[in-house]
């Protein structure tokens, strides 16, 4: 017997590898012999069996250890939102590409459709990038975002006649003020998209969504920024309108809470 | 007579509508597949159902096939952001949920490829919520729930190896493949993830070390 090959008792690691088929051809040859004689060795390698044994287990185990944390959560249930929002903005693929079904049919119908041949298409294998994603979204919202900023750059006019009215409540025509306030560049406006650049006591997610819900527009909130308007520190906060592809547009005081909305601007716009 | 009608859409376009899409459809009470083939045609909120129904089992996925908390976050968006647009390419005769699950690996992995460079902080027993599983009726049973645990106790590289090895079913070929390694590496992170997997199996079989 060669003083190479390694006797018992074997280290774990070795036997690990064996186990694990990580030893080079003739080593291994030479230790199986020396393995397969010591009852230690092979009680060993069986406790590695087991460890995939359970590991399998876990495969297929229903129950949830680690369950997705509620800020994980609000984030991806915000993002299905979003792309609801954005898929209802015209054609998807996802509208073209499904085998029709029956919808008088029964529901075991849906397995045995004849599935077309499908069109190219991103393989699961590569999903869209979410810097892809985003890029596109930013470009999707840019032409709501655009007109929020019309009506916001013209905010002191809108809420004028919100003031002044006293027939019945008419829409606010969308169209560019005579002297667009300065308060509100579009590139000041267009920055709120998807930010969170809150200073003071809005900076706190639960603050905002109080003073979002306190504004009746408890929906996703799509981006938030610290603004000068008309003169005084305000936050600019959007979030989706009311029936897609709107958004809408809020600028409050900073210190809007619950019982205290304190709503400077409020428009639907798309 | 098709159940397909056209909708004229914004910018003169039109899309088709399923006629369901106006009857009564409640999302809670739909199959898996009703709800796919609902998100596909158009009803809003079924996707989301979806989401509602697997989020923790997706969400599990995504924390054992990623090297940090932020990694599994991005790269279950990216799934999801996937999964929303190629819902048609669903085939009927796969579980909607393994669908899912399929999706959600594979974007972990490319996540794991485009990220080589950079390595975020790992998940680590320090940075890992509690699992829920008591553990005070402990059986032999229980032993998957201790591995659970321990999977976040090793290092990245070798959870993940065991992981697609032992629990995605995937080759040692594949995943060196996936992950841009030697299938030799592979082989090593495994061997060395259940060497320490066993000691701490050993560890919980020890009855004066149960609590």
């Amino acid at each position: 017997m060669s003083r190479s090959v390694p006797q018992p008792p074997f280290p774990s690691e070795l036997l690990a590898d064996l186990h694990g088929d990580n030893l080079a051809a003739e080593l291994r040859e030479q230790l199986l012999p020396q393995v397969s004689a010591d009852p230690d060795a092979l009680h060993y390698l069986s406790r590695l069996d087991e460890v995939n044994v359970h590991l399998r287990a876990l495969a297929t185990d229903e129950r949830v250890m680690h369950p997705m944390p509620d800020d994980v959560a609000d984030r991806m249930f915000r993002f299905v939102a979003d792309l609801d929002l954005e898929a209802d903005d015209g054609p998807t693929e996802r509208l073209t590409t499904m085998p029709q079904a029956q919808p008088d049919g029964p529901t075991d119908r849906l397995s045995t459709m004849a599935v077309p041949p499908p069109p190219p298409r991103p393989p699961v294998d590569a999903p869209v990038s979410l810097a892809q994603y985003r890029s596109r979204r930013r470009r999707g919202w840019l032409a709501a975002a655009a007109a929020s900023v019309a009506v916001l750059a013209g905010a002191g006019a809108v809420v004028t006649t919100l003031d002044t009215t006293d027939g019945t409540p008419t829409a606010a025509p969308f169209t560019e003020p005579d002297t667009p306030g300065d308060e509100l560049t579009t590139a000041a406006a267009l920055s709120a998209l998807g930010k969170r650049e809150v200073n003071g006591p809005l900076a706190d997610e639960a603050a905002l969504a109080r003073c979002v819900q306190a504004n009746g527009v408890d929906r996703t909130v799509l981006g938030a920024s610290s603004i000068t308007f008309r003169g005084t520190d305000a936050v600019l906060v959007l979030v989706i309108g009311p029936k897609p592809p709107t958004i809408t547009a809020l600028v409050v005081g900073a210190g809007c809470t619950t019982g205290a909305p304190e709503q400077l601007a409020l428009r639907d716009i798309g | 007579m098709s159940p397909e009608v056209n909708e004229q859409v914004r910018g003169g376009r039109t899309r088709q509508v399923a006629a369901y899409r106006d009857r009564s459809f409640v999302l809670e009470n739909g199959s898996d597949k009703e709800l796919l083939a609902a998100h596909v045609r158009g009803v809003p909120h079924a996707f989301a159902e979806l989401l509602r129904r697997h989020k923790d089992h997706l969400w599990q996925t995504a924390l054992r096939t990623s090297y940090s908390r932020e990694d599994a976050a991005d790269s279950l968006q990216d799934a999801l952001l996937s999964a929303h647009r190629t819902a048609g390419s669903f085939r009927a005769e796969a579980e909607v949920r393994s669908w899912l699950h399929a999706i959600v690996v594979n974007a972990c992995l490319d996540r794991i490829r485009r990220n080589k460079t950079r390595r975020a902080i790992s998940i680590t027993p320090d940075t890992m919520p509690e699992a829920v599983e008591p553990r005070d009726e402990f059986a032999e049973y229980e032993l998957s729930t201790v591995v659970g645990e321990a999977l976040f106790t090793l290092p990245e590289d070798q959870r993940l190896a065991l992981v697609m090895v032992e629990m995605e079913g995937r080759s040692v070929a594949e995943t060196a493949a996936a992950l841009g390694v030697a299938e030799g590496t592979i082989k090593s992170r495994c061997s060395r993830a259940r060497v320490r997997l066993q000691e701490r199996l050993e560890f919980f079989r020890d009855p004066g070390n149960r609590t």
